[in-house]
């Protein structure tokens, strides 16, 4: 899988690190100072990188856990993301990772007892509300479990600290991490779904939705708390018939009484990533049809987005509970919020 | 066209062999060699004179970029005489600064880290190999062409039970055809890097023509050019203005065509 493994000097001897190397024993080492070095270089080429991505074994100096953007949430006021990882196994078109880095390697931060400090201090500061913790922001937080073990370790975390919330963010359907033991309250994991006509296109590597729904349906029975995440929402042909269908085969599979909470998200990207991914992609029709730019956000014309929106939203409230429901801020619909 | 460079005529001898490459214009400051698919350069030994025949060679041949590979002996602490090396990064020992080659393939052969160093040495401080040029051409190389698309192997012509002083042309001309192998795939795999970024770099149809049609400033060439790609990425048989249309300004051709690119009947997927 990886056949070029770059290590920080600093976590040479770390014993993740040791562990990860063995587990490729055939790839090339190539030892560097910070993972900037090769991460961060100009004149780099995502999509090039994407053919063959190399792996970057590193430390996470500076802040580990960051406040999420305003607004953002499913159900707490509380609400921080931490990246043991950037970049990702897949390769959505759509996604907004090659336009915010400029090399598609992916970078695991083995510091996680770093993390857990940080996030407890988060908790520590956190007197009224429970606190929400999204990993999954610059990665999927599942993908690269049989590398990074991730999951084992930070669920083992999250069990003893039942106040706050650790939300999974994935298309993985790796998922025997979890259904090796039992489930936790909390731990949302949130599954990304897009109709197949347009994952089997747009989502590069990642697992069929019909595996995805299955996976998700396992975990609800085993009682994992479940997320549902149609974000981006994609125009394209057939649409509605799709998203339709799409909703349908979910709550067919989903025991609903496990359903933590289901969000709908635009397709939006700031102007300087959108620019890079269109000139990493000038023949990807995704980046070209239909879009305009409000507010420094390159997304659908209002009218598309508010019909994709609001043809989604009234579906999924004949499955669901309104008050599990998060739609994301919008600039692109018309009050700036979505209703 | 595949680049290559070499700071020795020997280097250089059994690839313009192999390409069957021709020399190309004697009156040029380096010895620049040509086929239908691939050139060549000799810079001469150094950093300064590998910097200048890189630079040299992507300008005058600007309308045909493409990746570069350089190619040479190198001395290593303990590799063996002969051992093919993909260099995984150079550090011009000068400044102690990193350049790494961007991977987006998968390493030709065993790698190692590469010391540049501005004079011939024997004491091989480090288990890396040592060489007087290969920083230089990656912090040039990586100048005109994406970082991924510069790389450099090379094989071990001395070691510390071998000295460099021991060396001729014909060790030389053996190793490098013994390299041979490893510079065909690297060719193969670097070309089809470049395909992908040739795509990224090239104008969209209709860009010329437009541009001849009425007076752009440069911010409304980048727009044009942007708008086009994305024209002709979801109609890619259709004009990007209707055959009777009336506008006659940039301005008005721009913003006509960003209007149609919201059009239904071109609604992708
Ligand atoms: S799964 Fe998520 S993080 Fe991975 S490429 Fe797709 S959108 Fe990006």
């Amino acid at each position: 899988m990886f056949k070029t493994i770059y290590v920080e000097e600093a976590v040479a001897h770390h014993p993740r690190t040791l562990a990860t190397l063995a587990r490729f024993s055939d790839a090339q080492r190539i030892p560097c100072k910070h993972y900037g070095e090769v991460f961060n270089r100009a004149a780099q080429n995502f999509r090039l990188q994407k053919r063959q991505p190399s792996l970057i074994l590193a430390e996470k100096r500076g802040q580990q856990v960051l406040p999420t953007p305003a607004g953002y949430g499913i159900g707490s006021q509380t609400n921080f993301y931490f990246s043991h990882m950037l970049n990702c196994l897949y390769d959505c078109r759509y996604c907004f990772l090659q336009g915010m880095y400029r090399s598609a390697h992916m970078v695991v931060f083995i510091n996680y007892e770093d993390f857990y400090e940080a996030i407890d201090e988060q908790i520590e500061q956190t007197s009224t509300e429970r606190p929400y913790f999204f990993s999954g922001y610059d990665c999927d937080s599942l993908a690269l479990e049989g590398i990074t073990d991730f999951t084992r370790d930070f669920l083992t975390f999250f069990a003893q600290r039942p106040h706050a919330t650790l939300e999974l963010r994935t298309k993985s359907v790796r998922t025997h991490s979890l259904l090796e033991r039992d489930p936790l309250d909390n731990c949302v994991v949130a599954f990304s779904l897009t109709p197949s006509a347009i994952a089997d296109v747009l989502e590069i590597g990642a697992p069929p939705v019909a595996r995805r729904i299955e996976a998700l349906g396992t975990l609800a029975d085993r009682g994992w708390p479940i997320g549902l995440r149609f974000d981006p929402l994609l125009y394209h042909s057939k649409w509605r018939e799709h998203y339709r269908k799409l909703f349908e085969a979910v709550f067919a599979r989903l025991r609903t009484d496990r359903l933590h909470s289901v969000s709908l998200g635009q397709f939006r990207l700031p102007q300087t990533m959108y620019k890079r991914m269109q000139q990493l992609y000038p023949d990807e029709p995704l980046f070209a049809w239909g879009l305009a730019e409000k507010d420094g956000q390159i997304s659908y014309r209002s009218e598309l987005a508010e019909s994709l929106h609001a043809f989604c939203r009234d579906e999924l409230l004949q499955h669901i509970d309104p008050n599990i429901f998060f739609p994301c801020p919008s600039t692109t619909l018309n009050d700036g919020v979505a209703p | 066209m595949f680049y290559i460079h070499t700071a020795l005529p020997a280097e250089a001898r059994p690839i313009i062999d192999h390409y069957a490459l021709r020399a190309h214009d004697a009156s040029a400051p380096f010895s620049l060699y040509t086929g239908p698919q691939t050139r060549l350069v000799v810079s001469g030994v150094g950093k300064t004179a590998t910097a200048a025949s890189v630079a040299y060679t992507c300008a005058r041949f600007s309308d045909q970029p493409g990746p570069w590979l350089n190619v040479g002996i190198a001395g290593h602490k303990t590799a063996a005489l002969g051992t093919a090396l993909w260099v995984q990064k150079a550090v011009d020992t000068a400044t102690n600064t990193p350049f790494f080659p961007a991977l987006a393939l998968s390493p030709p052969c065993a790698g190692s880290v590469l010391q540049t160093v501005d004079q011939p040495r024997a004491d091989y401080l480090t288990d890396a190999l040592y060489d007087m040029e290969g920083s230089a051409f990656f912090q040039t190389a990586q100048r005109f062409v994406a970082a991924e698309l510069a790389h450099s192997v090379k094989i071990v012509s001395d070691n510390s039970e071998a000295p460099w002083q021991s060396l001729n042309r014909e060790r030389v001309q053996g190793w490098i055809n013994d390299l041979l192998p490893v510079i065909e795939r690297m060719r193969t795999e670097l070309e089809s890097l470049a395909a992908v970024w040739l795509i990224q770099q090239a104008n969209p149809p209709h860009f010329e023509g437009t541009l001849s049609q009425c007076r752009f400033s440069q911010t409304q060439k980048n727009r044009l050019r942007r708008l086009l790609q994305q024209w002709h990425s979801v109609a890619p048989n259709t004009p990007p203005w209707p055959p009777d249309h009336s506008e006659k300004s940039a301005a008005g051709l721009l913003d006509a065509l960003e209007a149609r690119l919201g059009d239904p009947s071109h609604l992708p997927y």
